[in-house]
């Protein structure tokens, strides 16, 4: 089409979508973020310890109270570093789905794992956090990359903004109130 | 072989997956539906398809404003249907916008009105009062088995947990330790081998001397948890755990579950009205760009014949007749652009008629022209404010000026700068003002190649409608043919002359001669003298009509008896070399390099040049100078040779200079009067011409012109 000859046009567009995906991507890293990650190989399987930050925005906050349900999916995958990080082998996959929610009638803060239907209730939003800052995993290794020489933890925790009630999800796309993601990467040395 | 999908059918099946898309989305919103998990995914393809519909209409408008810019056909017409597409889509919409959005935001306001609200915290408050009194009773029951089971041993405690639990109703009853071992359990459900233990910040709260009692969910059902110390040896606990009836159960599921529903949807209300808005405008924007693009592919399907009648009436203007336009419709601009083929055929056909018409007409006017310029004669058309409008190349010859540059304008302007033809337009301005009729006129006119004498025909020129349009003169240069005349005439006379003079001449002369002889001895001395006398006279004058008869005899001879090529210029300096000798006179010969030769009779130029030099050299009796100038010139397209012979002599008077080259005109008093005739009659015999320059103030002078011998190639 002749109107995207001019180069000038062409880059113009891809300028608008490169801000407006930047708009959506927003710093995720302000109210969750990953504060320490530790891994320990034991025998055949992974011990991975994380220490988070993890706050909501006033907005998650509000909807909490006003009785929607949060859902995070932690997601860890260990693999096995190959030529620059390029075509990375994949030794252990492990996924949590993590729900954190008010009780009206008991005015206190329940997080649920959907995995393990572990079920906590805690009196404060404080304390939910911190039970939530701290999570621990354990994962089997592939039988052989046991002695992999270089290993790669990535922890992923992502908000799941389509579970939110349907006119909430455009808001959340576009707003930063509810970057409730964080991930992060440990590489053997 | 690649299928080509029209642009329209495109656009139509892009709008139709888009509606499509807008339907799917206005169904995800509704959260029972199953494709709510798609909503956000619809909602950016949704937005995807705006945009690219966007870009089409941005495209098009481009592309629209464009031609607009290069005044493409169409253009105009194009920009205003599809404004009016715009307008007429988006006030309707616009206003259907607006209007749903009022009613969109009112409604949902209208779902939380302050009562609804207060209700529901009154529902909750009264379904918290409720359980609060019921926890507090059990609470009170509790501490009242505590303390009927104080100073009991453990075994009568244990043994009578089940008669307790049955008195108070209670689900279960647990006796526990201060370790928070379990002691005695009895329970309702005897599958119920395990109690459902407290927590371990509750049994150290209660280990501290303070009883407990909450509300609990066990197995999805509310309980109360009651915790009371006993004193039995060393110290227990009991902890017992009592029923929710159903109905309040229900009833406190049912207030919560409403109070929460109500505060999310509290929450949510503004995000409900930003997601209505966001599809309603998504929808809005939609449509109208839709009528745009239906706009721009429509405008493009009017357009196109009307673009093409505009191509076609644009090579009609260029003058392209030959391409007819596609008939591609049967509709009413079918019809057109089949209309406008007609026509065009048509005027091809007139075109064509009218071209042979003109060709005919200018293949006339050319052979007019060319027949105008071939005459000799000089014509001259006028138009009906008599201004000259047309002449031939005989005029300019004749009247020595170029006569076009005059066309459109006054005779008297041609005129202007030359006073020789002033009298011409004395006599002509009249005559074409006055006469109807075809009129003759005989005009003498002094030009500077000497006197002219005209035959002016003049003729009124009307219009086949009979109207005046004008009037032609014909000018005829009849001089030559007068000339001719009076050469004939002369060369008649002196033919008689020489015949009938020359002859009894001679016998008077010996006649004379001998009467003499006869009577010198017989006569007295005095009578013998006046004898001798008057014989010398009779033969001097006798000798005398015989040089003149000879003269006569020359005069009536053809001068080009013996014609060959004659170098001019050796020619002259032969006669002037004769001259030079007289001490009293000096001849200058001025000469160009390269005089070409002409084609004369040796003789006859010998002596013209000789009348000539005898001319100037009587003209100086106490002496002067010859000046003799030998050109080669152009005039009018033909080569001549141009030879210039100027005294310093007396001068010829201009009052007699008119006439000087007619027979026997002679300012001298001695010579025949025939010189420069016979000089006249021999140059224009040679196809040349003689006059006498009359801008030499300083003497005579006479130039002579000569057609040269061309060498072509």
């Amino acid at each position: 089409m002749r109107v995207y000859r001019s180069a000038y046009k062409a880059s113009f567009i891809v300028l608008l979508f490169s801000l407006l995906f930047t708009q959506m991507s927003h710093a995720s890293d302000n109210w969750l973020g990953v504060k320490a990650m530790n891994w320990t190989i034991e025998g055949n399987s992974l011990r991975l310890q994380t220490k988070l930050h993890f706050t909501l925005s006033p907005d998650a906050r509000d909807a909490l109270r006003s009785g929607i349900v949060l859902y995070w999916d932690s997601e860890v995958t260990v693999s096995e570093a190959q030529f620059f990080s390029l075509w990375n082998r994949t030794i252990a996959k492990y996924s949590e789905r993590y729900s954190l929610s008010y009780n009206t009638l008991f005015n206190d803060y329940r997080v649920n794992n959907d995995v393990t239907s572990d079920y906590r209730r805690f009196s404060s939003l404080v304390d939910a956090f911190d039970y939530l800052e701290n999570l621990h995993y354990e994962l089997a290794l592939l039988p052989d990359s046991y002695n992999a020489k270089c290993v790669v933890v990535d922890f992923n925790m992502r908000f799941d903004k389509e579970s939110l009630p349907i006119p909430l999800r455009p808001i959340a796309h576009f707003s930063a109130n509810w970057s409730l993601s964080t991930n992060a990467r440990l590489k053997c040395e | 072989m690649r299928v080509r999908v029209p642009f329209g059918i495109s656009a139509l099946l892009l709008l139709g997956f888009i509606f499509l898309s807008l339907q799917l989305m206005s169904t995800a919103l509704q959260e029972a539906s199953p494709l709510s998990g798609m909503y956000s995914w619809l909602l950016l393809s949704n937005s995807v398809a705006t945009i690219i519909l966007l870009l089409l209409v941005g495209i098009n408008a481009f592309s629209l404003i464009r031609r607009l810019k290069n005044k493409e056909a169409g253009s105009k017409l194009s920009t205003r249907i599809v404004l009016l597409f715009i307008v007429l889509s988006l006030v309707p919409a616009g206003v259907v916008f607006y209007y749903s959005l009022q009613f969109l935001n009112q409604s949902i306001d209208g779902w939380f009105n302050v009562e609804i609200d207060a209700a529901m915290d009154d529902a909750l408050e009264l379904s918290h009062a409720s359980l609060d009194q019921r926890i507090r009773w059990n609470l009170t029951q509790s501490q009242q088995i505590a303390e009927r089971l104080n100073g009991k041993t453990l075994a009568e405690a244990s043994l009578g947990l089940d008669q307790v639990r049955e008195i108070t109703a209670a689900s279960e009853i647990t006796l526990l330790s201060k370790k928070g071992d379990i002691v005695a359990f009895s329970g309702l459900i005897a599958s119920d081998i395990l109690p459902s233990l407290p927590v371990t910040p509750l049994f150290l709260q209660v280990l501290q001397g303070e009883d407990h009692v909450a509300l609990e969910s066990i197995n999805d059902e509310l309980v109360v948890q009651s915790l009371v110390a006993i004193k039995i040896g060393k110290g227990y606990y009991l902890q017992i755990i009592y029923p929710i009836p159903e109905r309040i159960n229900d009833l406190t599921d049912s207030v919560e579950f409403a109070y929460v529903r109500f505060q999310e949807m509290t929450y949510l209300r503004h995000s409900l009205k930003v997601s209505f808005s966001l599809v309603l405008s998504l929808v809005l924007l939609v449509s109208l760009l839709a009528s745009i693009s239906i706009a721009f592919i429509s405008v493009r399907e009017i357009i196109a014949p009307i673009r093409e009648l505009v191509r076609g009436t644009q090579a009609v203007a260029a003058g392209f007749y030959e391409e007819l336009l596609p008939v591609k419709r049967q509709d009413d601009l079918g019809f057109l652009v089949e209309s406008f083929n007609e026509m065009v055929q048509q005027i091809s056909r007139a075109r064509d008629e009218s071209r042979l018409s003109a060709l005919e007409i200018e293949q006339q006017r050319a052979y007019l022209e060319a027949l105008l310029s071939s005459l000799t004669s000089g014509v001259l058309s006028f138009d009906a404010s008599l201004n000259i409008h047309k002449a031939n190349h005989g005029a300019n010859i004749i009247l020595h000026v170029q006569v076009m540059r005059y066309f459109g304008r006054d005779l008297n302007d041609l005129a202007q700068g030359r006073p020789d033809l002033q009298h011409l337009v004395d006599i002509l301005l009249p005559l074409l003002e006055k006469s109807d009729e075809i009129w003759q006129r005989n005009i003498t006119l002094d030009t500077p190649d000497g006197r002219k004498e005209l035959l002016c025909q003049g003729s009124p020129l009307f219009s086949t409608e009979g109207g005046y349009i004008g009037a032609v003169v014909v000018l005829d240069d009849i001089t030559d043919l007068i000339q001719a005349q009076k050469n004939a005439a002369w060369a008649e006379v002196a033919r008689r002359l020489a015949h009938e003079i020359k002859n009894p001449l001679t016998p008077i002369q010996l006649t004379a001669e001998r009467l003499q002889h006869k009577l010198k001895d017989k006569l007295q001395e005095e009578e013998a003298q006046l004898l001798t006398r008057s014989i010398r006279t009779i033969v001097q004058q006798v000798e005398a009509l015989k040089f003149m008869v000879d003269d006569f005899s020359v005069y009536a001879q053809s001068g080009r008896d013996k014609v060959e090529k004659i170098d001019l210029q050796s020619l002259v300096h032969e006669v002037a070399s004769l001259y030079d000798a007289d001490p009293k006179i000096n001849v200058l010969i001025q000469e160009e390099s390269n005089i070409p030769t002409v084609s004369a009779d040796l003789v006859t130029i010998r002596q013209v040049l000789h009348n000539l030099f005898k001319n100037a050299g009587e003209a100086m009796e106490e002496g002067g100078q010859i000046t003799v100038k030998v050109q080669s010139i152009l005039q009018a397209k033909v080569r001549y040779v141009r030879l210039a012979i100027y005294d310093t002599g007396c001068g010829v008077d201009i009052a007699r200079a008119k006439e000087i080259f007619e027979p026997y005109v002679s300012h001298k008093t001695k010579g025949t009067g025939l010189g420069l005739a016979i000089a006249k009659k021999i140059i224009e015999e040679h196809g040349g011409t003689i006059r006498l320059d009359s801008s030499y103030k300083e003497g005579a002078g006479f130039i002579v012109l000569l057609p040269a011998v061309v060498h072509l190639g």
